[in-house]
């Protein structure tokens, strides 16, 4: 009867979390140089990608002194792991345009608006994204709210009245939920990409179970 | 597609001047009157989001026979008096366009109004005191993003439109934002085809300015472009040059 429901469908999902240069929404001003990526069918990992780009040889802009400090940016770690913009696009993209569901913390206020701008960097469409993303932050406001996407709906349309939601006093960021939900996890290694993503799917996993979407 | 200009005029939401100059000149601030002149746009719309530019765009369109439409957006909620955050969740834009020139003095009145009477953070209107000054010297328009439509949908407002004295034409944009396919969809299955206008709000000449547009925007914000705090700001597609592009 409840077969509409995410958690009771059968998934092949990607998670992914983007370390950037600054918090700039465009790519007049930023870039992501490091995107990790964990494949999960039915939640359980399937695949891991953790791709660093080098950005620098085609741009002027740099790490912003405040992201390098939070994400422990290290531009010699970077560099002998990095690949090409493109090169690395090809690999996001695979995995992009054949998941279900495209899952990130805070991916809609964030994200989401990079990943549309690697795209149209690279002249590829991106549309067939749109309805495929899950934003576990405001899933998290959902639950904590109790409040459902109304009839008709949209899933990423609900979303985006969460995220738009400010409550004082709700605390919905990894750490906190993590935490929350009692998820064994060193939360002194988050902002790592690829950290954050497995605390993420730990989340998610909760979270789905919590609130019918 | 009609081009929707916007000037500096309305703060924080465009660089583009009203000076009057024949030329585009890379040095300086790009004035509408010289893309007009550029690009031979015979009736351009200003939309502003305050009556402060009317005298210069008047008189610098008029001087090279550009015969400009103007417009105002303002924010309209259930009751002008109601001034608490609950009413707050009731506004969204709309776009009052003047037909001719007695309409400017409909609109003035209606902007005093809103200034006068119903200022809460920003002037603002209901729909009862449009009702009752509404004439045929005007014309009503939905905006695409800010709307009753939008704010239902993608923010937690109650805005219940009542319009029924005229026949608002909703307007519609494509700006490569995310959500811009969901807000196109609720429009056109809430009004008939004949109702619905394609329009490019301009707040900059091309992408590259882009960031310039962005810069002026965390300077008003008091933020910076690592850190702009401006949701959604990705898209550079409100310029004149994605105007012209899909005209061909």
């Amino acid at each position: 009867m409840d077969n509409h429901l995410i958690r009771y469908q059968n998934q092949n999902n990607v998670f992914i979390d983007l370390e950037t240069f600054n918090l700039c929404l465009s790519f007049h001003h930023n870039r992501p140089w490091q995107a990790a990526m964990i494949k999960t069918e039915n939640d359980k990992p399937t695949g891991k990608r953790d791709l660093y780009v080098d950005w620098w040889k085609e741009t002027n802009l740099d790490i912003s002194a405040d992201a390098a400090r939070i994400t422990k940016f290290n531009k010699k770690k970077v560099m002998s792991k990095a690949v090409p913009p493109s090169e690395a696009f090809v690999q996001l993209s695979e995995w992009l345009d054949k998941a279900d569901y495209i899952i990130g913390h805070n991916i809609i206020g964030f994200d989401v608006y990079l990943i549309k701008e690697w795209y149209q960097h690279e002249k590829k469409d991106w549309s067939h994204l749109t309805e495929k993303f899950i934003d576990t932050n405001c899933i998290a406001k959902a639950y904590k709210m109790q409040t459902l996407p109304s009839e008709g709906e949209s899933l990423l349309e609900f979303q985006y009245k969460m995220y738009h939601k400010r409550v004082r006093g709700l605390k919905t960021n990894q750490t906190f939920l993590g935490k929350e939900f009692k998820i064994d996890f060193d939360y002194d290694s988050l902002h790592d990409a690829l950290n954050d993503i497995e605390l993420n799917i730990e989340i998610w996993k909760q979270l789905k179970w919590r609130i019918e979407i | 597609m009609l081009p929707f200009f916007k000037s500096h005029y309305s703060i924080g939401r465009s660089i583009l001047t009203l000076e009057d100059k024949d030329e585009l000149d890379p040095n300086t601030p790009d004035s509408i009157v010289a893309i007009c002149l550029k690009h031979k746009i015979k009736r351009p719309f200003l939309v502003e989001d305050s009556i402060g530019g009317f005298l210069e765009a008047y008189e610098n369109f008029s001087k090279h026979k550009i015969n400009f439409i103007y417009g105002l957006r303002l924010t309209v909620c259930g009751d002008l008096n109601s001034k608490n955050e609950e009413s707050r969740s009731t506004e969204s834009k709309f776009i009052i366009l003047m037909k001719n020139s007695k309409g400017y003095e409909d609109l003035l009145n209606l902007y005093s109004i809103a200034a006068k009477d119903g200022f809460y953070y920003y002037p603002r209107l209901d729909y009862k005191t449009l009702e009752k000054k509404w004439g045929d010297n005007l014309s009503l328009c939905v905006p695409f993003y800010d709307s009753y439509i939008f704010n239902n949908s993608f923010l937690h407002n109650i805005c219940c439109p009542r319009i029924n004295f005229t026949d608002a034409t909703y307007l519609t944009e494509e700006n490569n934002l995310i959500f811009d396919h969901l807000i196109k969809k609720k429009v056109s299955d809430l009004v008939e085809k004949e109702k619905i206008q394609k329009i490019k709000s301009i707040y900059y000449y091309k992408r590259s300015d882009f960031k310039a547009y962005l810069t002026f925007k965390c300077i008003n914000k008091r933020s910076s472009l690592d850190k702009p705090e401006l949701d959604h700001m990705s898209s550079d597609e409100f310029c004149f040059e994605s105007w012209e592009e899909a005209n061909g």
